[in-house]
């Protein structure tokens, strides 16, 4: 017998058999049985080495498989039976590196823009997009929102320079399919089927404890991105003059707060 | 964090009873969150865990600690951990004997290592510094096995005491851990249960496994084994009144089960007692 390997290096010769080989396959086996031939396992009558290895490369595939179904519930209905050929080519490219697996989808929706899934729908990274989306705002900082009754309390004066800023949930998402849409048939049961190209951008956010999403026209989002660089409220109206009367810009920025409340969309301003 | 003594029965808190558990109080005495499920900054989860603690003590269980790997320590892992600690006030925290990635890739997945001084060395040292940084001294579970390693030199009964004594941390049976690793590599349960220092063990965990044929699975998807329960009773003739926890993680069923198997462990445990009457009493190392 040779001399068992010092643990660093069994380590790393079981991360390479466990993790590339949990498809349960023949082939997969037989690598198994090739890479423990000269592994201190222990084997008896009831599994050889190869075969208790086997039971650890499953498994492992099938956790993060189930992690990435529930995080991207109509990803995975998009891709049907091609979702596991999907995940292995996935983790593949990403291996896991976080403690959490909480984590492990976050590379798919760029993953996907890059390798198709089989069949290739046009709109699968913009999917994926909105699903990561979801779960990212599903996790965000839980932090006060304003209020009305708190702007009440802004002295008229103060408003130019009053600072506000968006949830730390918020996420703004500018696609090239109308996704959400897709996803609602999706989750519904509805088989996939290609989708006309449009131009969209969605908001997506948590109030209290459920996640939302909602279409927005490019002066929401051009507002929602001046918000979240930090700009005073003067300056927002200033930015949305700039392509219309200010009249229709001060009626404009005064809706768009309105909407903003209304959905928690704005953290509390900073107590002095 | 304080002492363990008296928290009887809880059970593992799971995303599926989120619900009711907003509804009803719960019939047990307890929760153990898994800390990877809370480690985001904020949202649902956290709600749900703010308003369980209001009514109940909590423990913070983990998977990727990853005390035997021959990598660094996470340190931005340890940091979340530490940040749990403190936003949740755990009574105590553990995580398992096992190795879950090496060369910065987790494989989710708790891996065996062998059993010998070369394994002890590394875990003990990782563990005080996991108990420098944190501030708490932790507790480690063993894991259900699959396969075993011939250049092991001693038990893992033997190693996980050993690594508790040198490193001055406690431990977490899992009861159904022994029964599937002693079933899958052929030995005695109750030796391992009877070769554990009890004054170190501060938890038990009970759960289902699946039979395989050629082996068992540590599946958590089903009520407690026969089998699991007589260990159980072994247990608690052995080490007395220890905080006990059900796991169930896969298929999981509606609250009133989970509930339902929390009644049969405080029955069964009331086998253990001479009188044949439960009892709670029982203090234990302090966290």
């Amino acid at each position: 017998m040779t001399t068992p390997p010092p643990l660093r290096e069994l380590q790393l010769r079981l991360r390479e058999l466990i993790f590339r080989n949990g498809d349960g396959t023949a082939a997969a086996l037989e690598r198994l049985e090739r890479g423990a031939a000269d592994l201190p396992i222990r084997g008896d009558e009831r599994l050889s080495p190869a075969q208790r290895l086997s039971i650890y490369a499953g498994m492992h595939f099938l956790r993060i498989r189930d992690v990435l179904a529930e995080d991207f519930p109509a990803t995975r209905a998009a891709a049907g039976d091609e979702f596991d050929r999907l995940v292995e080519r996935y983790l593949d490219a990403h291996p896991t590196d976080d403690p959490s697996l909480r984590r492990a989808g976050r590379h798919l929706p760029r993953f996907l823009e890059r390798s198709p899934a089989n069949p290739p729908f046009a709109w699968q990274a913009d999917l994926a997009a909105l699903e990561w989306a979801m779960i990212e705002a599903f996790d965000a900082l839980d932090e006060d929102v304003l209020t009305a009754a708190a702007l009440e309390t802004v002295a008229p004066g103060d408003w130019p320079d009053l600072a506000i800023r968006p949830v730390r949930s918020l996420r703004l998402l500018e696609l090239r399919f109308p996704v959400d849409e897709i996803r609602a048939d999706l989750i519904a049961g509805a088989p996939p089927s290609e989708a006309m190209p449009v131009e969209l951008s969605l908001r997506v956010w948590r109030q209290g404890t459920s996640v939302f999403h909602r279409r927005i026209g490019e002066a929401e989002l051009r507002a929602l991105r001046c918000v979240g660089e930090g700009i005073a409220f003067g300056e927002l109206c200033a930015a949305l003059a700039a392509e219309q009367p200010a009249d229709d810009a001060a009626r404009q920025a005064i809706g768009l707060l309105r909407d903003w409340l209304s959905d928690e969309l704005l953290a509390a301003l900073p107590t002095a | 964090m304080s002492s363990s003594s008296s928290l009887g029965f809880g059970i593992g808190l799971r995303t599926a009873h989120f619900n009711t558990l907003l509804e009803r109080r719960a019939e047990v005495d307890w929760f153990e969150a898994l800390s990877e499920n809370f480690m985001m900054e904020g949202g649902r989860p956290h709600f749900v865990l703010d308003r369980i603690r209001r009514d109940f003590p909590i423990v913070l269980h983990g998977v990727s600690l990853s005390i035997g790997s021959t990598d660094p320590l996470r340190r931005d892992y340890l940091d979340r951990l530490r940040w749990l600690i403190e936003r949740f006030e755990p009574r105590w925290i553990s995580d398992h004997l096992c190795w879950t990635g090496v060369d910065a890739h987790n494989l989710h997945d708790l891996l065996p290592l062998p059993w010998n001084e070369e394994a002890l060395a590394l875990v003990v040292s990782r563990v005080v510094e996991v108990q420098d940084v944190l501030g708490h001294r932790i507790a480690l579970e063993n894991v259900s096995s699959y396969l075993a390693f011939t250049h092991s030199t001693m038990s893992e009964w033997e190693f996980l005491s050993e690594v508790a004594r040198r490193a001055d941390c406690s431990i977490l049976l899992d009861v159904n851990n022994i029964y599937v690793s002693a079933r899958n590599l052929g030995f005695d349960p109750r030796a391992f249960i009877d070769g554990i220092p009890s004054e170190r063990v501060v938890q038990m965990h009970l759960a289902g496994h699946s039979d395989c044929g050629t082996h068992l699975l540590d599946t958590h998807d089903a009520a407690v084994a026969e089998p699991v329960w007589e260990l159980f009773v072994h247990a608690r003739r052995r080490l007395g009144a220890v905080p006990t926890c059900i796991e169930w993680d896969g298929n999981v069923p509606p609250l009133e089960e989970l509930e339902s198997e929390v009644a049969t462990a405080r029955r069964r445990a009331a086998e253990a007692e001479p009188s044949g009457q439960p009892r709670d009493d029982h203090a234990t190392a302090a966290a």
